[in-house]
């Protein structure tokens, strides 16, 4: 089971109406490109692991279908190609620090999934905590 | 059953032929029995691991496939079993796996009459190299447009001899650009030519009339088949396949009503190409040797790796298009898909993740070249291009994914098409286009591997297009036959040591015409 999947669980939470909300999909899709691009290498394996984690979240699946998914990520995947395109990335995120935190965790956890994809390498940790700040989530309590 | 088909298949053809020749060692021969492979042998979609091969019977028949790294087959190190039944007409597709990285590979296909399993045909033997695993050189050929514009197999000026010419090169694989038959061109039994000569066409029945039906569109797959130019590249070079609209029939697009001007002089009964698409793509997937997409049976776009320094893309830019109208769309919908968004998206995933020096985007259409639709009405665009001026209609798209290589910095693509029946060398320059979010890049434009040649076509500036070659024929001279030379291949080799990647422009004769060397662009 992914940390994200686990955690909807393991929170008993009722995800809330985002439904058709633009801002939570590209912070989806920006935490996962980062950490998607953070070992230099797109790994299909992390492309796949990034589209189910976002298709794990029930408001999203219902709001986005999979190529409207995919069109954005593979846009924040060009992004985060360039640094400023990372900061771009992070900004995007950080565009839903105020929401509330069962929104900023899921945010975070789908990140965190692509990371964890083969064992969560030392460039991955530094992209998650960079998201996890960006979310004001607390990331050893998520990845526990 | 006695042993199993594991067993049999690794015991290898010795075993095989043995039981054989064993239970058909007559008094009088079975020749005249033997199932026969009627169409020779194909290869393609070959990979690191894998690769396809095809064959066909005359009859229903179970076909053993064995591969083996020595022409004389002493260490045969796999196979398989595939039936080849009416229902595919004959035809029989498997993949190859588990196959060694950079290394010749022979194949060996042999037929079981499924009636008399103890009548075994006479085996042919093919040949492919798998692609390497390290970064060693690899070249490679593609072209398109075979036996079109009524130009067919004429055997006294020795048939498609621009296949052997391309055999000659010895490439690691052949991209066919499209256009593998011309499916609605009747080819008649002879065409006077302007010099008074005559050119004389082996002609079948299928070949006589637009195709229809599906034996019609399979009779024009068998058609090319015949060519012992073609027949010799194919024993021995694998083939990545496209189509474009031949297969169908003339420019056509997905819905289209066939009520154009040429619909009604090729008389088609059908009221749509839908019809004709499905019968089309059937046989097209039948004869081609591809990879099957259970995802979507039927797909043609597709990635192959050919190891560390070059991925092909190969597009599909007919079967998710809009209507050929207008093309000046403002805003990019249905009206202006070209790929459309699904295969747009694939393109992007593919591209981001592609980790070999060059992409190489095998397009079966040229992207700055304007070609009309409906040339009876001088209406609509059947490509990219509308004329000059900031994108519009089909332009969008690519627009798009010009913007999203720059802005992902995927670095070394290179575009290969044909269609046009000209060979060209076109450098596309973001400072003299009409829009200029996208780094610079070629296109390279061969065609036709044997068909009249026509060109050349106006470019249109919105991305920028620079000539930097051409040979098309003159001024007011169109649908040339082959015999007049100007029949098209184009060359690529990569350099393992400098990763260079040089692109030669050719002729039939295998003339050099125009050659130029890129550098790769580093990270």
């Amino acid at each position: 089971m992914s940390i994200f999947q686990d955690a909807i669980l393991r929170f008993g939470r009722t995800i809330m109406s985002y439904a058709g909300d633009a801002v939570f999909l590209q912070a989806a899709v920006s935490s996962a490109a980062n950490v998607i691009v953070a070992d230099g290498d797109v790994a299909e394996e992390e492309i796949e692991s990034a589209i189910a984690g976002i298709r794990a979240n029930p408001i999203l699946e219902k709001s986005y279908d999979t190529l409207r998914v995919e069109q954005e990520l593979y846009e924040a995947i060009a992004r985060a190609k360039t640094r400023a395109g990372r900061l771009e990335n992070l900004r995007l995120v950080g565009a839903i620090a105020e929401r509330p935190i069962d929104q900023r965790q899921d945010v975070f956890l789908i990140g965190a999934d692509v990371a964890d994809f083969d064992g969560i390498s030392a460039v991955e940790h530094k992209a998650l905590d960079e998201i996890a700040a960006a979310l004001q989530v607390d990331k050893a309590a998520l990845l526990r | 059953m006695s042993a199993s088909r594991r067993q049999i298949l690794l015991s290898g053809g010795a075993g095989l032929i043995g039981v054989a020749s064993g239970l058909a060692r007559p008094g009088l021969s079975r020749a005249a029995d033997r199932p026969i492979l009627t169409h020779g042998l194909q290869s393609g979609d070959v990979g690191t691991d894998s690769a396809v091969v095809w064959a066909r019977s005359d009859r229903p028949a179970r076909a053993v496939i064995e591969w083996a790294t020595t022409e004389s087959f002493s260490d045969i190190r796999g196979g398989v079993f595939a039936d080849a039944l009416p229902e595919t007409d004959g035809t029989v597709k498997v993949a190859l796996t588990g196959l060694p990285a950079g290394q010749d590979v022979f194949y060996r296909v042999r037929l079981q009459d499924i009636a008399a399993p103890t009548i075994v045909g006479q085996a042919q033997v093919g040949r492919f190299r798998t692609a390497p695993a390290d970064r060693r050189s690899v070249s490679f050929c593609w072209s398109g447009d075979t036996a079109g514009q009524g130009w067919g197999i004429d055997e006294a000026r020795g048939g498609m001899t621009i296949y052997s010419a391309i055999l000659k090169n010895r490439p690691d694989f052949f991209i066919h650009s499209g256009d593998t038959i011309y499916a609605d061109g009747p080819i008649q039994s002879e065409v006077k030519l302007p010099d008074g000569s005559l050119w004389r066409n082996r002609v079948t029945e299928e070949v006589a009339k637009p195709a229809e039906t599906l034996a019609e569109f399979r009779g024009r797959h068998k058609y090319n088949l015949t060519d012992r130019n073609v027949l010799a590249m194919n024993a021995a070079v694998p083939i990545l396949a496209q189509w474009d609209d031949h297969e169908v029939t003339n420019n056509w697009w997905p819905g289209e009503p066939l009520t154009r001007a040429e619909h009604l002089k090729k008389k088609y009964a059908d009221p749509n190409v839908l019809a004709l698409q499905l019968r089309a793509a059937k046989a097209f997937h039948e004869y081609m040797p591809m990879r099957f997409e259970p995802s979507e049976p039927g797909r043609v776009y597709r990635r192959i790796g050919y190891g560390p320094l070059v991925d092909v893309f190969m597009l599909d830019m007919r079967s998710y298009r809009g209507p050929n109208g207008e093309n000046r769309q403002t805003e990019y919908g249905p009206e202006s898909y070209f790929l459309g968004p699904q295969q747009l998206a694939w393109l992007k995933r593919a591209l981001l993740a592609s980790r070999a020096t060059w992409k190489v985007i095998a397009a079966d259409m040229p992207l700055g070249l304007v070609v009309t639709y409906d040339t009876d009405r001088n209406f609509g665009s059947e490509a990219v291009a509308q004329g000059d001026g900031p994108p519009l209609g089909r332009e969008l798209e690519i627009a798009d994914l010009l913007r999203f290589i720059k802005s992902a910095g995927i670095r070394n693509t290179v575009w290969l098409t044909a269609d046009v029946h000209y060979t060209a060398a076109h450098y596309y320059d973001p400072n003299k286009a009409q829009v200029q979010d996208f780094d610079p890049f070629w296109e390279f434009v061969s065609g036709p591997l044997h068909a009249g040649t026509f060109g050349p076509n106006a470019l249109d500036n919105t991305f920028g297009p620079q000539l930097r070659f051409v040979k098309a024929p003159e001024k007011g001279q169109v649908n040339l036959s082959p015999a007049a030379g100007y029949q098209f291949f184009g060359h690529v080799a990569v350099d393992g040591a400098t990763e260079q990647l040089t692109v030669t422009l050719k002729d039939a004769a295998d003339t050099d015409l125009w050659h130029v060397t890129l550098d790769p662009a580093r990270a």
